[in-house]
């Protein structure tokens, strides 16, 4: 068995096989193995995988595999990402073979994405504004405040507490129907809409703000200006501010299964 | 107005790794060797770059936890360490709590457990992580011994020695030494093997504050030594001293119990002649017998019970001290020379170490 390996940074469609020049994670030469009309974007490199605990390295590392895409991406158009680290042992014979085992899933995932980028939706709110909303428009929590003022000091405290626990309570599930709302007419606009799970970065600008909901979009290029507009209207509530960034390779919506 | 996506790199760098690290395409086929997804491959990197904070908040340490658990629970379901490490055959005869002494490179202490006497075997058991500490089995065992010490608490205990073929000691304090003594000589005598009682060993706890890398204990006896002081006018006055003779694989030396330090340190090498001849040596010792160790720098004197002094000289005369250094299995904790392990893996169990499978391989 060989020492070879290709680092993989994405699908292109293409059926030349070009030097793309030393952008690769630690200026690696990159270049495109095609098969037919569909090529992998590669560096050689040995049969381990990337790994450290330095982090300014891996930091290094992630933005010198994005670069490549974003490049791929100006040249290409339309690119399927790979995740970091994914790294196929063999040579370019091998690279070629998987690509044309796996031409036709790889063919119609470069069509379906055709034209198409990933935009990433952020929606903040001022959780105190939307508190005071919330309790002007509610008799239970209004007439529970009242009662507080005429209480002595600890009972004042301990529903004090309760108050604010089922204001919270109020103002999350309010939150959640408008997030909701948002995400059905972002979806109206993009291709695709997945409301991510996980808690994604917040930048410094919104740390006094809450994160409402994170949506990540697959838009079709024609259709970005009429999501700007939307946003900028959803910006343009009260209280409500939206961080929209973009354009990504569709790491979201490249169907991982089964290649 | 429409609002324009950004990307700025400074903010974008986070964005990108969300992106990068858990999404975009992997690999399932047979080609591929590492896939950021899979636990310990993809992690250090990951921790490296979110700090431990974001790695909790955004689940990825719950995800490689319950990865780590899931393997090492097929790890111990694979290895069948979950359930009590029996043989086929092997039934249960005794059991009783108990500690193993434990002296290997930097760590010794007691390592507690259950101590199982079987009509193969006896073993100690923990288990939580599950691990064999220590295995015996019959057809090893060549005699023991029960020395009553002061443990930790200042009282007095018995701790069992069991004493192998293969010159190894091991040293287990059961909370009732006579119980597993008597199970074991009991089953080993219906088994036809003979279980002789034996003087009590060579271990001291001393020793491992003293003993080199590499250094083994050979022998050691309670003796007294004339420590020389040198009065005024040239006349030498001895002080009997209280303490251990100790015969390692290196030295001899003697650990002076009051002090607690070793006052007496000579090289195997050094040791010019060894004899037990009465001399008037002053004090209570004027008519008694002592060993004396000559050397370069003069006699060193020691006196003792008369048995202890004569196992002294006669180990110090023998092959004994040469013997070749042992270690125990990793995996079923049976005694072998270290380079035998080493190259051609254990004996008893089949274990053979990853060196040697990877060059096999």
């Amino acid at each position: 068995m060989s020492d070879e390996a290709k680092y993989l940074y994405c699908i292109a469609r293409e059926h030349e096989e070009l030097q793309l020049g030393n952008i690769g994670i630690e200026e690696k030469m990159v270049y495109t193995i095609a098969q037919r009309d569909v090529a992998a974007l590669v560096h050689s490199c040995p049969p381990e995988p990337y790994n450290t605990g330095d982090k300014a390295l891996a930091e290094g590392w992630v933005l010198e595999h994005s670069y490549v895409i974003d490049q791929a991406m100006k040249k290409f158009g339309t690119v399927l990402p790979f995740s970091f680290d994914v790294i196929i042992k063999g040579n370019d014979d091998v690279i070629r073979e998987w690509l044309d085992r796996n031409y036709e899933r790889l063919q119609k995932e470069l069509e379906r994405l055709a034209d198409r980028a990933e935009y990433s939706v952020q929606i903040f709110y001022d959780y105190d504004m939307y508190a005071s909303k919330v309790l002007s428009g509610n008799c239970d929590l209004l007439a529970l405040k009242e009662k507080i003022d005429e209480q002595s000091r600890g009972k004042a405290y301990l529903l004090q507490r309760n108050l604010d626990l089922k204001l919270k309570d109020a103002v999350s599930s309010n939150v959640e129907k408008l997030a909701e709302q948002f995400g059905l007419e972002i979806g109206s606009i993009a291709d695709e809409v997945k409301a991510e799970e996980r808690h994604s970065f917040v930048p410094e600008k919104y740390k006094d703000k809450k994160l409402m909901a994170t949506f990540s979009c697959l838009v079709h290029r024609d259709n970005v200006d009429v999501l700007g507009l939307a946003l900028e209207k959803i910006n343009c509530l009260d209280g409500l501010a939206v961080r929209f960034t973009g354009p990504w390779a569709p790491f979201s919506f490249v169907d991982t299964g089964g290649v | 107005m429409a609002m324009e996506p950004k990307r700025n790199t400074n903010a974008g760098l986070v964005d990108l790794l969300d992106r990068v690290l858990d999404k975009g395409l992997v690999l399932n086929a047979d080609v591929l060797i590492s896939v950021a997804g899979i636990p310990l491959l993809g992690l250090n990197l990951k921790a490296a770059l979110a700090g431990m904070d974001t790695m909790l908040k955004c689940g990825i340490w719950e995800d490689w936890d319950a990865a780590q658990r899931a393997w090492a629970t097929e790890e111990r379901r694979r290895k069948g360490l979950d359930k009590l490490p029996l043989e086929e055959g092997e039934k249960i005869l005794f059991r009783t709590f108990g500690t193993h002494w434990y002296s290997k490179g930097i760590y010794h202490g007691w390592r507690p457990g259950y101590i199982y006497v079987t009509n193969r075997r006896i073993f100690l058991y923990k288990k939580e992580p599950s691990e064999l500490l220590f295995t015996a089995y019959y057809e090893d065992i060549m005699g023991y011994a029960i020395e009553k010490k002061l443990n930790v608490a200042k009282k007095e205990t018995d701790y069992l020695c069991i004493m192998l073929k293969n010159g190894a000691i091991a040293k287990l304090h059961p909370s009732d030494a006579y119980a597993v003594k008597d199970a074991v000589v009991a089953e080993m005598n219906r088994l036809g093997f003979s279980c002789k009682e034996m003087s009590a060993p060579v271990i001291d706890e001393n020793a491992d504050k003293f003993l080199k890398k590499g250094e083994r204990l050979v022998h050691c006896e309670k003796m007294w030594h004339l420590e020389e002081t040198f009065a005024p006018g040239g006349i030498s006055r001895g002080t009997w001293k209280a303490g251990r003779l100790h015969i390692t694989s290196e030295r001899v030396c003697w650990w002076h119990d009051f002090d607690e330090r070793i006052a007496f340190d000579l090289s195997l090498g050094d040791i010019g002649a060894v004899g037990i001849e009465t001399r008037d040596l002053g004090g209570f010792a004027s008519t008694r017998p002592a060993i004396i160790i000559s050397h370069r720098g003069g006699d060193a004197c020691f006196s003792g019970d008369v048995n202890s002094m004569e196992k002294i000289v006669e180990v110090l005369g023998s092959k004994a001290i040469e013997g070749e250094e042992t270690e125990t299995c990793p995996s079923c904790g049976t005694e072998a020379p270290v380079q035998e392990l080493l190259t051609k893996g254990c004996m008893a169990c089949g274990w053979i170490s990853p060196r040697v499978r990877k060059l096999v391989a």
